[in-house]
């Protein structure tokens, strides 16, 4: 009995993917010419996957080379068993991939540089909540603001790494005016974050970025600037808070509720 | 201005590369058709893009994911709700899908491969071509796509196919001519005949560029228009009247001037074929 639909779309997908044998008897035509064209289709689909990935990680493409990105959006799109139609979240697993992948081996901040340009990626797309203003901050009285829980905004990422990704990334910006560190070792601390529809990352200082994690995981805004104090003696929150609300950093800021009180 | 739900007249795919001359100088085109996904995500730039240029244009909603003809369902419900987000935020005049498909069970193989055109696959893509026309409270486009291959166990034209999915299910025919050339040339399947087992008029065409290959002809969109897809364009609209035609270029994307004039050289082959059916049949 003759193959049904499913099993048609199966074994053409098999093709495709294993690049085993080609599955040729189920189409028209000499055997030759139809795996000359189903290879059209195999070509489509690295095509695809690499344009996606391309997309997302530009930085990444220009350090390892075009050829190279190629054959690694070939790997990453094989392994990866991608269900979704919409290709835009097709490089979220980029990082861990290339975490385990033999070729960039000798290469070891390459997967923290993905990491970085997944949180960029991710930012440009995510959804356009008004950040906390500074009057909104205003009016929070000062001994409840050192209670409160601040939510960062849902654009915001923190990324640490034990590389220089973040002047790796900036080398590759047009106009940033650095150059690409000829050692990759060096840490980074990076703030990612919209302020309006491009997403930007910046370095932070080790206050400010141990405040924010902090705010992240739920400590409240005294315990945050503590920490930052803590890790670096001259932060001064005096500085800090109002650039981050310039910026966009935070969504709202929650002063804690006490007894009796209604809210 | 007031966009409403319809469109006429000749369009443009709105791609990345020309947001900012869309945003700055409006250019003189009927409509702009869109790709659904690319606007999938939860907020950001191309939302806002789109946003403000739906109070200047009618917008066509094009899908490139669905794989509506998928055995696979699993990949379907989560894709149709994306798609019925956007129609509920941009109120599209046209909503459209390729008869193709893309998914196995666990994977999506993202591209738009085509469909055994069998009566299995009939009954198959009539059903999800219901599913998705009650979901979204609207009716459905579906194009014929450009193939390398056609199946053994296909039975079916597919122009045919289209057409007794439109008898069955109501959905509407987004009729892609330069795809008719590209599958005249690597199947030998006349286009002419193909426009023929269409009973009454595509809701919009496309047109597109196409590359010559050793071994197949490619529906790259990256050229203009050929010659022999702009005399079967004229065809269409002798045999059809004018229906709401759309310039793709997805791959080597030129300056925006140029679809705007490949546009309006749609609009003059239209006019042509309009006025040479009048000398003939008047």
């Amino acid at each position: 009995m003759a193959d049904g639909l499913a099993a048609i779309q199966r074994r053409m997908a098999d093709g495709l993917l294993d690049g085993g044998a080609d599955p040729v008897e189920l189409f028209r035509g000499p055997p030759a010419a139809c795996a000359r064209r189903l290879a059209l289709y195999r070509g489509n689909l690295t095509a695809n996957w690499q344009r996606a990935l391309a997309g997302a990680y530009p930085v990444l493409e220009a350090l390892v080379g075009e050829e190279f990105f190629r054959a690694m959006a070939r790997e990453y799109g094989r392994s990866h068993d991608y269900r979704d139609g919409d290709l835009n979240r097709f490089g979220a697993a980029l990082a861990d991939f290339l975490a385990g992948f033999e070729p960039l081996a000798g290469h070891p901040y390459m997967p923290d540089v993905a990491r970085l340009e997944w949180a960029l990626h991710v930012a440009h797309y995510g959804a356009d909540e008004a950040a906390m203003s500074l009057a909104e901050l205003a009016a929070i009285a000062p001994q409840s603001l050192v209670e409160a829980r601040v939510h960062l905004h849902p654009n915001v990422a923190l990324i640490a790494s034990q590389w220089a990704i973040g002047r790796i990334w900036q080398a590759h910006q047009p106009g940033a005016g650095v150059t690409l560190p000829s050692d990759p070792r060096g840490t980074s601390r990076l703030i990612v974050y919209r302020p309006r529809w491009r997403a930007e990352c910046r370095d932070a200082g080790a206050g400010e970025f141990a405040a924010l994690l902090a705010l992240a995981s739920g400590e409240c805004l005294g315990d945050a600037l503590e920490q930052a104090s803590a890790a670096q003696p001259d932060f001064d929150p005096g500085d800090a808070v109002p650039r981050w609300l310039e910026e966009g950093l935070w969504l709202a800021a929650t002063p804690p509720t006490r007894y009796g009180e209604q809210r | 201005m007031n966009p409403t739900t319809r469109l006429s007249g000749y369009g443009i795919g709105l791609r990345g590369c020309h947001y900012r001359d869309f945003l700055d100088l409006r250019p003189a085109v009927d409509w702009i058709e869109v790709h659904s996904e690319n606007f999938f995500g939860d907020g950001g730039w191309d939302l806002h893009v789109l946003d403000r240029l739906r109070a200047d244009y009618p917008v066509s909603l094009h899908g490139v994911g669905l794989g509506i003809g998928s055995a696979s369902a699993e990949h379907f419900d989560a894709h149709l709700t994306c798609i019925a987000r956007l129609v509920a935020r941009f109120e599209p005049a046209l909503v459209s899908e390729h008869l193709s498909w893309a998914a196995i069970p666990g994977r999506h193989l993202n591209d738009l491969l085509p469909m055994p055109l069998t009566f299995e696959a009939l009954d198959l893509v009539s059903e999800r071509v219901d599913r998705a026309q009650s979901r979204l409270g609207r009716q459905l486009l579906l194009e014929n796509v450009s193939s390398h291959l056609r199946f053994a166990a296909d039975c079916l034209e597919e122009t045919e196919f289209l057409e007794r999915l439109r008898q069955r299910t109501g959905c509407g025919l987004l009729l892609d001519v330069n795809n008719l050339y590209v599958n005249q040339c690597n199947h030998g399947e006349d286009a002419i005949a193909a426009m023929a087992a269409l009973q009454s008029a595509p809701a919009e065409i496309h047109l597109a560029g196409h590359l010559v290959t050793e071994d197949s002809v490619v529906d790259h969109h990256g050229d203009h228009v050929a010659e022999p897809v702009w005399a079967l364009y004229m065809a269409a609209v002798r045999r059809f009247g004018e229906v709401p035609t759309l310039i793709e270029w997805d791959t080597d994307i030129p300056a925006l001037e140029v679809l705007v004039a490949e546009a309006d050289k749609a609009r003059a082959a239209a006019a042509h074929a309009v006025a040479m059916g009048e000398l003939c049949h008047g």
